[in-house]
């Protein structure tokens, strides 16, 4: 067993008194995708903040091997861990798929140094690597969603980094191209030795393309563990509220709901 | 060197020793294109100045303007014209194009950085309310003799410290409560902008000096006529030229500014430390920019989209592009101010509004296009 590329324990953060994570812990090895799950406001994407060192916890470790996350220098950091965000206002700038990929290599470049042939070099093969080297010339408006985001995948392939953080890649994709995206994360994982980590809505998504699951509830963790153990109604139903039922097709755990099942309580909101 | 280069390979094994063969991304197309539109913009300008010079209220033939810089240079040329030419070209309209130059240059970086900084592309000087400062400074110093004590300078210092204490104060507020975000900066912006605003109005009503209120319009317009030699020149000279230096040499930076600030954090630069950046030099710039040419509005919004239409959006690329295109546009604005009236001179503001009014227009409509269908 080795030990986890990345790893995080007892995390807690609050905004404004209001705890929107705590004690949370996880662990992620080379080549395993972690997903990441719960409902809205569970605090998905303020974990993925202090992962990604954007937050420092209040309490709680983040390391990347031996590197402390919330001590690390971004430039350092970024060498190491890659994140693709969801407020990338990408869509309404006409840089290029190939510029957009190029700010990849921002990280390995001295503030005033310009890219040279090795960067050009590695920002091809990132983009060779998503199957996108056909779009380099194409402005980022110009792309459809699933385009758009193997051109981001690409840029995270451009950083070199071993870790890769992705919040909510399939936002807004048909179904197509929400198992394209998460496809190719998984082959990049597998076949490149990166750990992942996804944020993600959909949990047959999940089921599907995660190694592992962390399910999380009002900040704190509902269930952690394999999709097959994870994803069963006795955990989803208090979570969700919403009764679940679950069949299982080639092995893969497929969940089925309905909003009209009223002995878990009130369904959420945004459910209905 | 050597350790980058291990970094590089331990964090990518499976990278390509071999450098590219043919242009697969496209970068040297864009490369060459950037090149030929620097190249196209530098004679235009050339040419611009030389115009600039040569026209006005007397028009002087171009080989004259020619021969007396080159007099004026110390080159051995024989003189052929009249010493009015001379002091024509030399003592008023060589600093006032030179003062459009750099005000113009100025203006359109300006408002490429602001317009990166805040994400938005319809952000400029004026809109987060620098300009405003700028203008109130102008009026107390005319109307009620701020800083009389400078001399000839107290209008240019008032207006400048009106343009600081602006921004400082669009900075405290959208610094209020926590991260400087886009959304904020915008707003406080256009808060502060009214409040001055009325402020600079006020200060005209209270006055009740006719004269007074004529000299304010004349600074609110814009105008390059106070331009001459000495040391206020220089200033916006060397100020506007290390602007643009900085932005250049800062320009992936503004690249990752416009992605995102969680992206810009992930690629290794604090997008709030680098908006805190920005906005100290946009802020000495253009208050540097307004006191010398008063309130030129539309230039510092209209450039950046016309910069980026020709060589996209990389700001390695847009900057410099944008600096000369807003240089040639003020000199050309100047010389239809100082024509189109002759002898009266129309303020130059005047005219970039007519110009980018317009513009304005087709942009909102366009972007009204690109998010509905």
């Amino acid at each position: 067993m080795t030990a986890p590329r990345l790893r995080a324990t007892g995390l807690r953060l609050s905004y404004d008194s209001r705890v929107v994570v705590d004690d949370v812990g996880l662990e992620v090895p080379a080549g395993h995708v972690l997903g990441v799950a719960g409902p809205n406001g569970s605090g998905k994407t303020t974990l993925l903040r202090m992962l990604s060192g954007e937050r420092t916890p209040e309490r709680g470790s983040v390391h990347l091997g031996d590197l402390d996350v919330t001590r690390a220098s971004p430039r350092i950091l970024a060498r190491l861990l890659a994140l693709v965000a969801q407020d990338e206002g990408v869509a309404d700038t006409p840089l290029s798929a190939a510029e957009i990929v190029m700010l990849g290599r921002t990280p390995h470049l001295g503030p005033f140094q310009r890219a040279g042939a090795e960067d050009i070099a590695i920002v091809e093969d990132a983009l060779r690597r998503v199957g996108a080297l056909g779009l380099a010339r194409r402005e980022l408006a110009t792309l459809s969603g699933g385009e758009r985001q193997r051109v981001l995948i690409a840029r995270a392939l451009a950083q070199g980094a071993g870790t890769l953080l992705l919040d909510e890649p399939t936002n807004h994709l048909d179904i197509r191209y929400q198992h394209e995206v998460l496809g190719l994360v998984r082959d990049l994982a597998v076949g490149s030795e990166v750990a992942a980590v996804v944020v993600l809505h959909d949990l047959n998504l999940a089921a599907r393309y995660c190694d592992t699951l962390l399910v999380l509830d009002g900040g704190r963790v509902a269930a952690y563990g394999v999709p097959d153990e994870v994803l069963v109604p006795e955990v989803i139903e208090p979570v969700y509220g919403i009764g679940t039922h679950r069949l299982d097709v080639d092995g893969v755990p497929h969940l089925a709901f309905h909003p009209a099942h009223e002995s878990h309580g009130e369904p959420h909101e945004h459910l209905v | 060197m050597a350790t980058t280069d291990a970094v590089r390979r331990a964090a990518d094994p499976a990278h390509p020793a071999a450098p590219p063969v043919t242009d697969l991304l496209g970068i040297g197309a864009r490369r060459r294109r950037f090149a030929l539109w620097t190249g196209a913009l530098l004679v235009l300008l050339v040419g611009s100045t030389l115009l600039g010079v040569a026209w006005g209220s007397v028009r002087l033939a171009p080989g004259v303007v020619a021969g007396v810089l080159a007099d004026r240079a110390g080159l051995p040329v024989e003189v052929t014209w009249a010493p009015s030419s001379d002091a024509i070209v030399w003592q008023v309209r060589l600093p006032r194009v030179l003062l459009g130059i750099a005000v113009g240059a100025g203006l359109a970086v300006c408002g490429v950085a602001l317009q990166a900084m805040v994400r938005n592309v319809l952000a400029d000087p004026y809109l987060l309310g620098i300009n405003s400062g700028a203008s109130s400074g102008a009026a107390a110093a005319i109307l009620f003799g701020f800083a009389a004590g400078l001399g000839q300078h107290a209008l240019s210092v008032s207006a400048f410290l009106g343009a600081m204490a602006a921004s400082a104060l669009v900075y405290g507020i959208a610094r209020s409560g926590g991260h400087v975000t886009a959304v904020r900066l915008l707003l406080a912006g256009v808060v502060v902008g009214y409040a001055l605003y009325a402020t600079t109005s006020f200060l005209i009503f209270a006055s009740g000096s006719a004269e007074g209120a004529r000299s304010v319009l004349f600074w609110l317009l814009g105008s390059l006529g106070l331009a001459q030699w000495g040391s206020p020149l220089v200033v916006v000279l060397v100020v506007v030229g290390a602007t643009v230096v900085l932005l250049l040499l800062g320009s992936r930076q503004l690249d990752l500014l416009m992605i995102g600030d969680a992206t810009a954090r992930a690629l290794g630069t604090s997008a709030a430390a680098a908006r805190t950046r920005l906005l100290v030099l946009v802020s000495l710039c253009i208050g540097v920019v307004v006191a010398a040419a008063g309130s030129i509005g539309f230039v510092g919004l209209v450039v950046p989209h016309l910069a980026r239409r020709a060589v996209g959006a990389r700001h390695a690329y847009v900057v410099p592009v944008a600096a000369l295109m807003g240089a040639i546009l003020l000199v050309w604005a100047d010389i239809v101010a100082r024509t189109l009236l002759a002898p009266q001179e129309i303020p130059i503001g005047i005219i970039t509004s007519l110009v980018g009014a317009p513009f304005l227009l087709i942009l909102v409509r366009r972007l009204h296009a690109s998010t509905t269908g």
